[in-house]
């Protein structure tokens, strides 16, 4: 069929199931946004191209499919920077359709010219350039499989606008063909798989890891089982909330730097730990050194690079996690001893009390009432910072991709954006974001994109009036010197809200939250809640930099 | 063989943008490049880069891992130690004459003006080490070497692309 490049594009796009697309034109896309006109897809116009692309991430990790976004060259691109790079550390599959100054132009520093490939090298999974449309349909078909494939990730696609309005053929049958992607991984009963269940059943002490992986894969259901068959206490990573329910008898919570004492005194004592599709981070394994010392260590990512990369495991196992793990569960296993469910049972009990300040607006509180006044399947988006951690510990994530945050990279605006893209991955359905106040100013200007699409968007800001993390280092390890941190800004956030249209409201006690909690039920759209919380709380449990997990801080004071 | 030393072998596209992710991959893993050859293979669109880079036999798996993961990459092979002969080349100008320099060193010459002599050396590293450092007595101009070239002892050990 003979059309234009640009037609060509969207019909790319189609074939390959974008059905929201997220950007803001710009001159190297025109051609590209006139024939959006007529897209089966909806393209939201977002403010900022860093959260157009946060908001193609929130979209992939609640739908599984690659979320999609289109933004123009030059500065459009560089501002994609953070969110390709935040999507690639958190292993995310997206697409970004990048304009392109015209063929004839590039290597003159026309306007708006930047080094869309060079720029991007560090920070995508692949990256196309499109020098002629005759492989068009093959590198979109190439571009979406390789972002989904095996490890996930961004890719970005470069198209000069001279070539958006070429006409030119689009040959039928655009998604069929071959596409070169490489199949890693291998499911089966592979000798290293027959080893693992092997350890497995020897093991007293057994215990289960759980990263972002385990969700990628949609192997929630088959760790649930493998965890009640061994009878294996499951902690996750932060990325791995949700793979496994927060509320189930074997749940351990988060492990690492701020992880719970039962997480982290399990994994001190476990003599298997079984980690599936984590990297091991470090703020998940604390010091190396001392991480997983009494285990046998099974390390199973379908990312063979990571295998050794960090920590050194005794079985390391290229698979996918879902085939692992159900491979684990076929086969026939012995009783167990309970008596080690029971000891970590007991050290959430010894530690039940919540590491916080006596009296007061707990941000921990905050978060369970927050929790409760909604539905379980309704995702939480979480910024970056004290919040974050607060978040990570006290919300409780049920179901896969319900818990949402920028782990690998820590990006700071993460949150509001990427709660936009959560929303309309779920149908435009109600959805949680938790954001600090520096982190919240940071993609601020996403509140008239919420307020547009109608976007039914719980804000919660914890407002600490600093930038809490970094004060909470200061004071531990600079001796309270707090050094650009304490900000104590007079940002008043109702009328901020007010000003975008949305309504807002403040809060600083929790009987207070809980009359703004009944009245957020009823708004329909976009709603915004700033809950005053004490410059000084601190997050604890707390593992100190370099420390083993078993040597936290469980309240201020420990030191 | 410098043991702490590793050559991989990397099939890959023939494209510029192959090159700047293979090279950024090894760059951003902390992988020193200490040599590198870029050619042609019996393959039109398929290149073959060796990649020499100080490290230990975990540090090849690593970059091997990596590199693995590079879209444009086809086959990454460790081509380091006893299975597999190398060749380096080093093109050395000398200010002498070509009649000084003892015959027992293997060099070939290239060309040879009034005040200066292009010698060629080739051959296992050490002989070619070995050469540069003899020269050094008759007043190197300039030396530059390149390679490795490796090449698997058995035949039919090459991998197909
Ligand atoms: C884009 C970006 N810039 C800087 C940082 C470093 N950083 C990490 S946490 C933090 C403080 C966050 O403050 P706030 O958003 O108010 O959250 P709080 O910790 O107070 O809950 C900073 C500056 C970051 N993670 N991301
Ligand atoms: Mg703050």
């Amino acid at each position: 069929m003979r059309m234009t490049g640009a037609e060509m594009v969207v019909r790319l796009l189609e074939a390959n199931g974008a059905t929201h697309v997220f950007g803001i034109p710009g001159g190297s896309v025109i051609p590209l946004y006139d024939a959006f006109s007529d897209a089966r897809f909806t393209h939201l116009l977002m403010r900022h191209e860093q959260a157009a692309v946060h908001a193609a991430d929130g979209f992939a990790r609640v739908s599984g499919r690659p979320g999609v976004c289109v933004c123009t060259a030059g500065p459009g691109f560089t501002n994609c920077l953070t969110g390709l790079a935040t999507a690639f550390a958190d292993s995310v599959p997206l697409v970004l359709v990048c304009g392109q100054v015209a063929t004839s132009l590039i290597g003159t520093d026309a306007f708006q010219e930047a080094d869309v490939f060079g720029g991007s090298l560090s920070v995508v999974k692949h990256s196309f350039m499109v020098r002629d449309l005759a492989g068009l349909a093959r590198t979109f078909r190439s571009a979406f499989g390789i972002a989904g494939e095996g490890r996930p990730g961004p890719v970005l696609i470069e198209i000069p606008v001279d070539l958006q309005r070429e006409v030119g053929d689009l040959p039928s049958g655009t998604t069929d063909g071959e596409c070169p992607v490489r199949v890693s991984g291998r499911g089966g009963a592979t000798p290293e798989l027959r080893e693992a269940l092997r350890l497995l059943d020897a093991a007293e002490r057994p215990m289960f890891l759980a990263g972002g992986g385990v969700m990628i894969s949609r192997a929630s259901e088959a760790l649930l089982s493998c965890a009640e068959r061994f009878q294996a206490p499951v902690a996750t990573t932060l990325l791995g909330k949700g793979s496994f329910p927060g509320s189930h008898p074997l749940s351990l919570g988060m492990a690492g730097m701020h992880g719970t004492p039962q997480a982290n005194l399990a994994l001190s004592e476990a003599d298997v730990i079984l980690a599936v599709g984590t990297r091991f981070s470090d703020r998940t394994t604390g010091n190396t050194g001392f991480f997983g010392k009494a285990a046998a260590v099974i390390h199973i990512d379908i990312d063979a690079s990571e295998i050794g990369k960090v920590v050194a495991p005794s079985l390391g196992i290229v698979a996918d996690a879902g085939d692992a793990l159900r491979f684990l569960n076929e086969c026939p296993g012995r009783r167990r001893d309970p008596s080690w469910v029971a000891r970590t049972r007991e050290w959430r009990a010894r530690y039940a009390a919540p590491g916080m300040m006596q009296g007061g607006f707990h941000p921990g509180d905050i978060v369970r009432r927050i929790r409760n006044a909604f539905d379980d399947v309704v995702p939480l988006v979480a910024d970056v910072g004290q919040n974050q951690m607060w978040a990570a510990q006290h919300w409780s994530a049920e179901h896969p991709g319900t818990f949402l945050t920028s782990g690998g990279l820590g990006t700071m605006g993460y949150a509001l954006p990427a709660a936009v893209g959560a929303s309309f991955a779920a149908g435009l359905s109600p959805v949680v974001c938790v954001a600090g106040d520096g982190g919240f100013l940071m993609n601020v200007q996403e509140l008239d994109t919420c307020v547009r699409y109608a976007v039914p968007i719980r804000i919660f800001i914890l407002n600490n009036g600093c930038l809490g993390m970094v004060r909470q280092w200061q004071e531990l390890f600079r001796d309270g010197r707090y050094s650009q941190t304490v900000t104590g800004s007079p940002c008043d956030y109702v009328r901020l809200a007010g000003a975008f249209g949305i309504p807002g409201f403040s809060c600083s006690s929790l009987e207070g939250l809980d009359s703004v909690l009944s009245e957020v039920a009823s708004v329909e759209g976009p709603v915004l809640v700033e809950c005053r919380i004490a410059q000084e709380e601190n997050v604890f449990p707390m593992v100190p930099p370099g420390g083993a997990l078993g040597d936290f801080l469980f309240r201020a004071g420990d030191a | 063989m410098n043991v702490s030393e590793k050559r991989l072998s990397v099939l890959a596209a023939d494209s510029p943008e192959a090159f700047l992710r293979l090279t950024g991959v090894m760059a951003r893993r902390g992988f020193r490049l200490r040599g590198m050859s870029l050619a042609k293979t019996m393959h039109p669109g398929v290149v073959r880069y060796t990649l020499v880079f100080p490290g230990d036999d975990g540090a090849a798996e690593r970059a091997v891992l990596n590199l693995r993961k590079v879209v444009d990459v086809l086959r990454v092979e460790d081509v380091s130690g006893e299975a597999f002969r190398e060749r380096w080349v080093a093109l050395i100008r000398c200010a002498c004459r070509a009649c000084d320099v003892p015959e027992t060193l293997p060099l070939r010459v290239l060309e040879e003006d009034a005040d200066s002599v292009l010698f060629e050396a080739s051959g296992d590293r050490e002989t070619v080490e070995s050469c540069i450092s003899a020269m050094a007595s008759f007043g190197i101009g300039d030396v530059i070497r390149g390679g490795p070239f490796v090449m698997p002892l058995a035949p039919g050990t090459e991998p197909p692309v």
